[in-house]
């Protein structure tokens, strides 16, 4: 990051330098905001976002849940002296894991190409400041 | 053994401060001193971030816990696995897209106001300190155990090391401690596991069964430790969002050039800490069978010794050279942990203090470059100081409850802000400080009632504030928000916000 770069931004935490001039610009990031394609890549990330996450955090505060109030259940001996709840808390090793990776395919095959689609358009068209 | 032990913790020392003086010659601006410009690869941070997670508690709390206590123990470890979920789909992301350095700068870049960006500031102090004293605490009883130093005498040393790391060598002297004190402790790991394995003919299913055989089937049940029915939950509620709100962790992610990266260095942090927490359990239960319960209770209370202890006896014993050696050698690893962690926790609020702060609010951006990074070094500086003078303050308290304290302030006031910042279009300055406050008052105030303080006589009966305390942060938000007024120029700029937090747009110039 250059010294001009980094001056430059602590200069716009000033007041806008004029309110038509920001305007201007707060119309073109709306415009973006509200265009097919940004739309497409929010839900598009609310989507996955929605279900992994959701999952894994239920399963999650379920088995926490679970240790609290079922307590003789979770020593239920399945595999030797493994019990159910052992069983479980690497269920949710797995899960993080696995999770944690397709995410990061999907993101890096699906989000960041259209991500990156929408930043090129804004500097084509000056929107970057 | 103490001679040993002086030279390895010299090497130890000797080796950080190689790196702290290969880096400080590069440590040229502000913007390498608080982000290392931006410029590390998935591997180096994730390895980084590894280390910064993989603290004390978790190194020597984690096996302890649940050599004493079966389960709860366990799900503490699974808990700080679990907690980087949200943060690498929520939070990493568009972080990284809108702040520079801080957690001040994400929500000073979208509530464009100095009463917000404070407001952060006193998240990430209180959050880091109440984090960073236990830590000190905990490596000064390290010293104070193995060399025989004076307590207030140990703490000096370890925060002179933490002083000279950050002040020198900023981000990447941290980073590169933080990676070779990644690599000892999962280093250390792998060994213990293989030997101890050795001892239960390589069947993890054996260390369950000899659990059991010798405590009964009650040492390997949840509730132990964690007694309340909604302790494990009110656990689970803090980790995995408290830690999203932690802006020692936060600041890691400004050391990467793009999203991608900041995605792949937490998959790093995922596999390799978190085959690291899954292993303390069976650390700890194999401390539990070989050393034994009373054993680990007698050298600390809390079982915070249970892996030392099992290193000594895998070595071959007290009296045994092996065993003197592994000990000497896993407690070194432990002191080096603490120093890395330390290191990040004094950059990360030293940047709040002299960035955020100092640049952004009382000079409102108007600094050169080369006082920006005078400031941070002193600023740094007095921060190590401060933390040093807390460290001594806190010799005898119990400290546990610190890091609840850290982990459930960091839920309750930061997450909130951090959340509503991101995804709500609505939220305002008068919201990021009312939610502020109404966490940070609610989680410490609950705490100071709970058990951690007052044991058996508490007024409100869970160990961890955040389930009551994470819902009233998000409370005091919202009608923060709703009391402070619609303003249509704060709802535009969300939109450029937005923007810029799902595109990176800021970095395509």
């Amino acid at each position: 990051m250059s010294i001009q770069q980094t001056s430059g931004e602590g200069l716009s935490m000033r007041p806008m330098p004029s309110p038509a001039g920001a305007s201007a610009q707060s119309r073109q990031w709306a415009e973006i905001a509200a265009s097919p394609r940004f739309q497409e890549l929010l839900a598009a990330k609310r989507r996955t976002i929605g279900l992994f996450l959701g999952a894994s955090m239920g399963f999650y505060l379920l088995l926490m849940l679970l240790c609290g109030l079922a307590r003789p259940l979770m020593v239920q001996k399945l595999i030797g002296s493994l019990g159910l709840g052992y069983v479980l808390i690497i269920g949710m090793y797995l899960i993080c894991w696995v999770i944690a990776v397709a995410y990061v395919r999907i993101a890096g095959r699906v989000f960041d190409v259209q991500a990156d689609a929408i930043a090129a358009g804004l500097t084509s068209r000056g929107g970057d400041q | 053994m103490r001679e040993l032990a002086i030279i390895i913790f010299a090497a130890i020392l000797g080796l950080t401060l190689g790196i702290t003086y290969w880096a400080a010659r590069r440590t040229r601006s502000a913007s390498s001193f608080y982000a290392a410009d931006a410029s590390l690869g998935a591997a180096e941070n994730g390895l980084a971030l590894a280390g910064d997670w993989m603290s004390a508690a978790a190194f020597l709390g984690f096996s302890g816990l649940a050599a004493l206590y079966g389960m709860d123990g366990t799900l503490y470890a699974v808990g700080a696995l679990v907690a980087f979920l949200p943060i690498l789909m929520l939070v990493a992301e568009p972080l990284r897209n809108t702040g520079k350095f801080t957690f001040g700068d994400v929500i000073a870049e979208r509530m464009r106001s100095q009463p917000a960006r404070v407001a952060a500031v006193i998240g990430t102090i209180v959050v880091n300190l109440a984090y960073m004293v236990p830590q000190m605490a905990g490596g000064a009883a390290l010293l104070k155990l193995l060399l025989g130093v004076p307590y207030p005498v140990s703490v000096v040393i370890v925060g002179l090391g933490m002083i000279v790391y950050v002040t020198f060598g900023g981000m990447l002297a941290t980073t590169w401690i933080q990676i070779v004190k990644a690599l000892l402790l999962l280093g250390t790991a792998v060994l213990l596991v293989i030997l101890a394995l050795a001892r239960f003919h390589f069947n993890p299913l054996m260390v369950f069964t000899a659990m059991e055989g010798r405590y009964g089937l009650q040492a390997l049940a949840p509730g132990n430790y964690l007694k309340n029915p909604l302790d494990q939950l009110s656990l689970g509620i803090s980790f995995a969002c408290g830690t999203a709100g932690l802006p020692h962790v936060m600041t890691r992610f400004y050391t990467v050039p793009d999203a991608k990266t900041a995605r792949r260095s937490i998959i790093w942090l995922m596999f390799l800490a978190g085959a690291f927490f899954f292993v303390t359990t069976f650390i700890g239960f194999a401390s539990a069978v070989l050393v034994g319960q009373d054993a680990i209770r007698a050298a600390d209370r809390g079982g915070n010794l249970a892996l030392p202890l099992l290193a000594q006896y895998l070595g071959g014993g007290a009296n045994s050279v092996g065993g003197q050696v592994f000990l000497a050698f896993v407690t070194a690893v432990a002191f080096a942990t603490i120093l890395a962690v330390v290191a990040g926790l004094t950059l990360s609020t030293s940047a709040a203090i002299a960035h955020d702060v100092y640049v952004n609010v009382i000079k409102r951006g108007a600094v050169h470059e080369r006082e920006q990074l005078k400031v941070a070094r002193v600023s740094t500086f007095a921060v190590g100081a401060f933390a040093v003078l807390l460290g001594i303050l806190a010799q005898g308290t119990n400290v546990a409850v610190l890091v609840i304290l850290a982990i459930s302030i960091a839920a309750s006031a930061n997450f909130p802000v951090i959340v509503l910042c991101l995804f709500w279009r609505r939220f305002n300055t008068t919201g990021v400080v009312a939610g502020m406050a109404a966490g940070l008052v609610s989680s410490i105030g609950l705490a100071f009632i709970g058990p951690a303080f007052l044991g058996h006589n508490a007024i409100f009966p869970i160990i961890n504030p955040a389930i009551l305390s994470m819902p009233i942060g998000f409370l005091g938000a919202i009608l923060g928000t709703l009391a402070g007024g619609f303003r249509r120029d704060a709802s535009d700029r969300f939109d450029e916000f937005l923007v810029r937090a799902h595109t990176g747009a800021r970095d395509k110039k």
